[in-house]
């Protein structure tokens, strides 16, 4: 079964341009084929007419290393909860459906070119203090620091997060809150760790203040978004690591 | 442009704690306001309310501390609401043509949305306010052989007007939605949340902005319908 759809494209030439939206079908789509291999097709027919392909990023094609990301019908992965772009199939759409395709927006987050975007403020962020410092030589045992299984448990959920700015895209405020909490979290948990703990928030938060996301109102839709699921609960757990690192007077 | 760094209470996180706290004292304040209020209704021509303001204004001095840190906490709440609010519209300057939600975990609502609309609505009903008790003209009578502010009759006396009433009342309903989302939201500011308390707080936060907004609001409609002009 073969299906068509119409689909209005972001295109944008350059960070400066204007962008506006273009309309395009596209035919003979298979059910069982990914958002981004619809996208494929789209680009073989406009190279084909000798037209400019859209650009829009992908990696792994499987959900796990966050480069692929567009907002779908107004949601950030489209329209399925806990599937990133390239894991959403055109099943899920139905056959003659119009499809609104945007780049993730926010101003901290520039387009680059159509569905392209800069995500390097949440490398910046990262580098900002989302590591923990150890003496280079051999590797420490495994398992020589007993932690609980509840606790790297929670760890584990935080690193999850495959950075792929979903939960800026949906966020109202294009609030950075949910990366950074989970990338706080996953350390912050862990024995190893605690000796940066005051030192990374602080850095951080900072950090993201300074890309100029926005605040977080606590809405939750960066959540609902997340391709991994990842709980606003870290969002409270970095607030628990700010209000600390605050009342301790520690420096950053 | 190189910006300061944002450091401690001046980040986005620490505004978030500064708007939690400051909005959770002021619902401390709301729950007692609306204990003090709920007086009205003993059918006593006014006698436990009457006895009651004016044992609080007995406390003199110490009743200052507290308006005086409720005007604080007021303005330090709606100057960082601001602040937030305006840094949040600045994030995205190139709109989404289509937004819509997926639903699932997500908190949000037209409340949580809302919550400078119906800040702003709340921040022009309070002078208002004020200005029609507090600051209204001044009956008296005597209670015990003691002679006191009659207030309650200047409340029956405004309740009785459909407009202050109702009007009143409507304002209650923006409360009822700014408490709806904002109670539970203060906590989670606070870092006050995990995955046991989460289902707790976001109960108990409806809870309680029903309960605080709805005592509010049935004051005026009651007295309006069925308590009379002493
Ligand atoms: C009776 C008076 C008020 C009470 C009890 C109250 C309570 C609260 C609470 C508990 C919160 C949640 C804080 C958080 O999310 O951390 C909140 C948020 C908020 N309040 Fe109020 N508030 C009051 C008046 C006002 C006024 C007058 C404004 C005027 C601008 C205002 C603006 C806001 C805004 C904008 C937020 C949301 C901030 C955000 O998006 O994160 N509030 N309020
Ligand atoms: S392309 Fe790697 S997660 Fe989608």
């Amino acid at each position: 079964m073969a299906m068509k759809y119409h689909l209005r494209i972001w295109r944008q030439a350059g960070p400066d341009e204007p962008g506006r939206f273009e309309d395009y079908t596209v035919d003979n789509i298979e059910p069982d084929m990914s958002f981004l291999e619809m996208l494929d097709i789209l680009n073989e027919q406009l190279t084909k007419e000798g037209k400019e392909p859209v650009a829009f990023d992908s990696d792994c094609r499987e959900g796990i290393c966050g480069m692929c990301g567009l907002v779908i019908d107004g949601m950030a992965h489209g329209p399925r909860r806990l599937t990133t772009t390239c894991e959403l199939r055109m099943r899920h759409f139905p056959d003659g459906a119009t499809i609104t395709v945007e780049p993730f927006r926010a101003d901290a987050f520039p387009v680059l070119k159509d569905l392209v975007v800069d995500r390097s403020a949440f490398d910046r962020i990262i580098a900002a203090g989302g590591y923990i410092s150890v003496n280079t030589g051999s590797a420490p045992d495994a398992n020589a620091i007993p932690i609980p299984k509840p606790i790297a448990e929670e760890a584990m959920d935080a690193a999850a997060c495959i950075g792929c700015g979903a939960c800026v895209a949906a966020c109202p405020n294009a609030s950075a809150a949910l990366f950074t909490a989970a990338k706080i979290s996953h350390l912050a948990l862990l024995p190893q760790g605690h000796p940066e703990r005051e030192r990374r928030v602080q850095r951080m938060v900072a950090q993201m203040d300074l890309e100029g996301f926005g605040n977080c109102s606590n809405h939750g839709e960066c959540e609902a978004a997340c391709p991994k699921g990842i709980s606003i609960l870290n969002i409270a757990r970095m607030r628990r690591e700010f209000i600390r690192a605050n009342t301790r007077g520690s420096a950053v | 442009m190189r910006m300061a760094k944002p450091k401690g209470w001046n980040t986005t996180v620490g505004k978030k704690v500064i708007m939690g706290l400051t909005g959770l004292f002021l619902v401390l304040y709301l729950i007692v306001h609306l204990a003090g209020n709920l007086t009205a209704f003993v059918p006593d021509g006014g006698r436990t309310m009457n006895l009651y303001s004016h044992t609080l204004h007995k406390l003199g001095p110490l009743l200052w501390v507290v308006r005086i840190l409720l005007l604080l906490g007021f303005i330090y709440h709606i100057v960082t609401g601001v602040q937030v609010t305006l840094r949040n519209r600045g994030a995205r300057a190139n709109r989404y043509a289509k937004y819509a939600s997926k639903g699932g975990p997500s908190k949000m609502t037209p409340a949580s949305r809302w919550m400078i609309i119906t800040g702003i609505l709340i921040a022009i009903f309070v002078p208002l306010h004020v200005n029609m008790f507090s600051l209204g003209p001044y009956y008296e009578t005597v209670i015990n052989g003691e002679p006191m502010r009659d207030i309650y009759r200047l409340v029956v006396e405004r309740f009785k007007e459909p407009g202050v009433a109702f009007g009143y009342a409507a304002f209650m309903l923006f409360l009822c939605a700014h408490l709806i989302h904002g109670i539970w939201s203060a906590f989670q500011s606070l870092g006050a949340n995990d995955r046991r308390w989460m289902p707790f707080l976001y109960g108990l936060g409806t809870v309680l902005s029903l309960l605080i907004a709805g005592g509010f609001f049935v004051l005026p409609i009651y007295t309006y319908f069925f308590i009379p002009l002493p």
